[in-house]
């Protein structure tokens, strides 16, 4: 869904280092992207490209220090997220926009019940009373297909499955219906026939809901699955942002198509798979020029002297991505 | 057909919890509850299924690593029956079965250098004689696995999740085993070095010949990688067949279930993907079936399912289920 032109969150040149005992580490660098309401945003990257410290900024939870904030806006319906305190930030948080984590056994109170964690979201953020926000929590939990809501809610975390944890985690971040939901990796931690139940549900959640969601994932066949656009993200920066068909379609920087190549299918068996050479960058010691540019198949010079600007090729079809190569060009005599 | 380097008959694997105070004593898990299989000389074998459906508890059993929990059937390795050995009598056939495991963060010693990591069974089963030999045993291996021998001298912190996974291998290698067990092996790497490791070990099974018993819950990455693959559920093989013939025509309703929720990196496929709807999830491994242990969340399920169990068929492209007996 593209159809609303407003965006709910518009993130601009966000940055954000951290500080360690070996030096500065730029985990985002000027990041910028537009949520629109309704919509899937996937946010692609490996591990340290910088997108779980994107949307814990989002959030106002980075660790600070070492995490320091260092420029950029995060604006929602008309509010800069940046420079809320801690107490405003707490109406924002779950009410507004609310996050899934990867592993809901460490995101859940394992000392409290299930309602007692339900409960205490709602009366704080839509002031129900006791009964009320009980009767809400059952509500939720059958929402979410957990059979016999009634009793399940007097569990604590460990009496549920690790599936039926994230449905819970569902519940609890939609208690309040917020606009935006961030999800970090919410299934890869689930076996397959159960992530699919949990995808599922949370696109009828948000069909339901209108809500907005970021999605965060390494797996492109879940990003295939769920999201309308995705941004690829290396060493901290966004490297290229399109609608999904246009990302797996025509990529147009060679992480993307690195990616894709590297990336085995189940419905695909013969073609060997082709890795990206090298290691990932250290960031403390990133690579001087486009981060990129020892893995890349297509460097040239120039790729070592400038950082690629993001560039739009196409008015029509909003495709940015930051790379100094027509690689739809040259892709044939590589 | 030449004989199997591994086989595995009627492989049953109980655990038996700990009595908790003065409760009932607790159900008998069972991990591993009759599964039959052959491993055949330089080809790789996958097991796939979902958490607790016994593929990493086959893993160690094949190695005799599953201490004292009750075990049941018969494992030949290159001939020999092992699953009956003392640990002292197995120790001679260590060097011909290794293992490569998931951690690669917790696999590897972090007070030992690489050098002496992959030196490690080499001397523990003399296989180089001269500290010399070790060296240069060390130099190639390293090589084999695309480690620069420079940073031989280096402790495993020192490396990324790839390349320790890849130290990991060389030290599987460096008693010369025909058989390595791979458990969830590429699984925490990230995907383009997920696809650097699959591609390593299936280079080196050319040069080496060596066989894969490949464990993974990624039904992608099993395919790419194995020449047979077997579907296990609930401690159980399910379905066994060649690669290729497994996920073009799955026979099995569990791995029909299976294939169709496991999303494809391809936006259009998605949407032609029919999808098998699963409902419920795993039941408990405590449980004795009398019938299909899938009976009770299958589509296809049959009114005497859940009172006859299924055997593996004899063919080619084995399968465990009613559908396809003449019942």
């Amino acid at each position: 869904m593209l159809s609303s032109d407003k965006p709910i969150l518009q993130v601009q040149d966000l940055q954000v280092e951290f500080h360690t005992d070996s030096g500065v580490v730029q985990a985002v660098n000027r990041v910028s992207f537009d949520l629109y309401p309704g919509e899937t945003l996937g946010i692609v990257g490996e591990s340290g490209s910088g997108k779980s410290v994107t949307n814990l900024t989002m959030m106002g939870l980075t660790p600070q220090p070492p995490g320091k904030v260092v420029g950029g806006s995060v604006m929602y319906d008309g509010q800069e997220l940046l420079s809320l305190n801690q107490k405003q930030w707490q109406q924002v948080r779950g009410k507004k926009i609310a996050m899934i984590f990867q592993d809901p056994m460490t995101a859940l109170n394992p000392f409290l019940t299930v309602e007692e964690q339900l409960v205490e979201v709602t009366i704080l953020h839509m002031g129900l009373n006791r009964t009320e926000a009980s009767q809400h929590a059952v509500d939720l939990l059958r929402r979410v297909g957990i059979p016999g809501a009634e009793k399940r809610i007097r569990d604590y975390p460990h009496q549920f499955s690790g599936g039926m944890r994230q449905r819970v985690m569902i519940a609890m971040a939609i208690s309040c219906q917020p606009d935006i939901l961030i999800a970090d990796e919410p299934t890869t931690a689930l076996d397959v026939t159960i992530q699919a139940q949990i995808l599922e549900l949370m696109k009828s959640m948000q069909e339901e809901f209108g809500t907005a969601i970021i999605f965060i994932t390494h797996d492109l066949g879940v990003v295939a699955n769920i999201c309308d656009r995705v941004m690829v993200m290396y060493a901290g920066r966004k490297v290229e942002l399109s609608t999904t068909m246009n990302i797996f379609r025509q990529p147009r920087h060679p992480y993307t198509v690195g990616l894709l190549n590297s990336a085995p299918r189940w419905d695909q068996g013969e073609d060997d798979l082709q890795a990206i050479d090298g290691q990932p960058p250290d960031l403390l010691d990133l690579p001087p020029g486009c981060a990129f540019h020892p893995r890349c198949p297509f460097v040239e010079d120039d790729c070592l002297q400038e950082i690629p600007e993001l560039v739009s090729l196409d008015r029509e079809m909003p495709h940015q991505h930051a790379c100094l190569r027509d690689i739809t060009t040259v892709k044939e005599d590589v | 057909m030449t004989t199997p380097l591994l086989q595995v008959k009627d492989l049953k694997v109980h655990f038996k919890p700990p009595r908790r105070g003065f409760g009932k004593p607790a159900p008998v898990i069972r991990a591993v509850d009759g599964i039959s299989f052959d491993v055949q000389p330089g080809q790789t074998l996958g097991l796939v299924g979902e958490s607790g459906c016994g593929k990493s508890t086959t893993a160690r059993a094949i190695l005799n690593l599953t201490g004292n929990a009750y075990r049941e059937g018969m494992i030949y390795l290159g001939g020999t029956r092992i699953d009956q050995l003392s640990e002292r009598r197995m120790r001679p056939h260590r060097a011909n079965a290794q293992m490569v495991f998931q951690d690669p963060f917790a696999s590897l010693n972090p007070r030992m250098t690489v050098a002496k990591i992959i030196r490690e069974p080499m001397r523990n089963f003399d296989v180089g004689k001269f500290d010399s030999d070790e060296r240069l045993e060390v130099v190639r291996l390293m090589e084999l696995v695309g480690i620069n021998p420079r940073y031989m001298n280096r402790y495993p912190h020192e490396f990324s999740g790839g390349q320790r996974q890849r130290i990991g291998i060389a030290r599987a290698l460096a008693v010369n085993p025909k058989l390595i067990v791979c458990d969830e092996a590429v699984s925490a790497l990230d995907v383009s070095i997920q696809a650097q490791v699959i591609n390593l070990l299936m280079d080196l099974q050319q040069k080496l010949g060596v066989a894969y018993v490949f464990i993974s819950h990624d039904l992608a990455v099993v395919r790419h990688i194995a020449h047979r693959v077997g579907v296990m559920y609930l401690g159980r093989i399910v379905e066994l067949a060649d690669a290729d013939e497994l996920y073009r025509s799955p026979r099995h309703p569990y791995t029909k279930a299976l294939l169709s929720a496991a999303p494809v990196p391809d936006p259009e496929q998605n949407v032609s993907q029919k999808r098998v709807k699963l409902e419920g999830e795993v039941p408990s491994p405590d449980i004795e079936y009398a019938g299909c242990p899938f009976a009770e969340r299958c589509p296809d399920v049959l009114p005497h399912c859940q009172a006859v169990r299924p055997q593996l068929s004899d063919e080619v492209h084995q399968v465990s289920c009613l559908l396809y007996e003449d019942y």
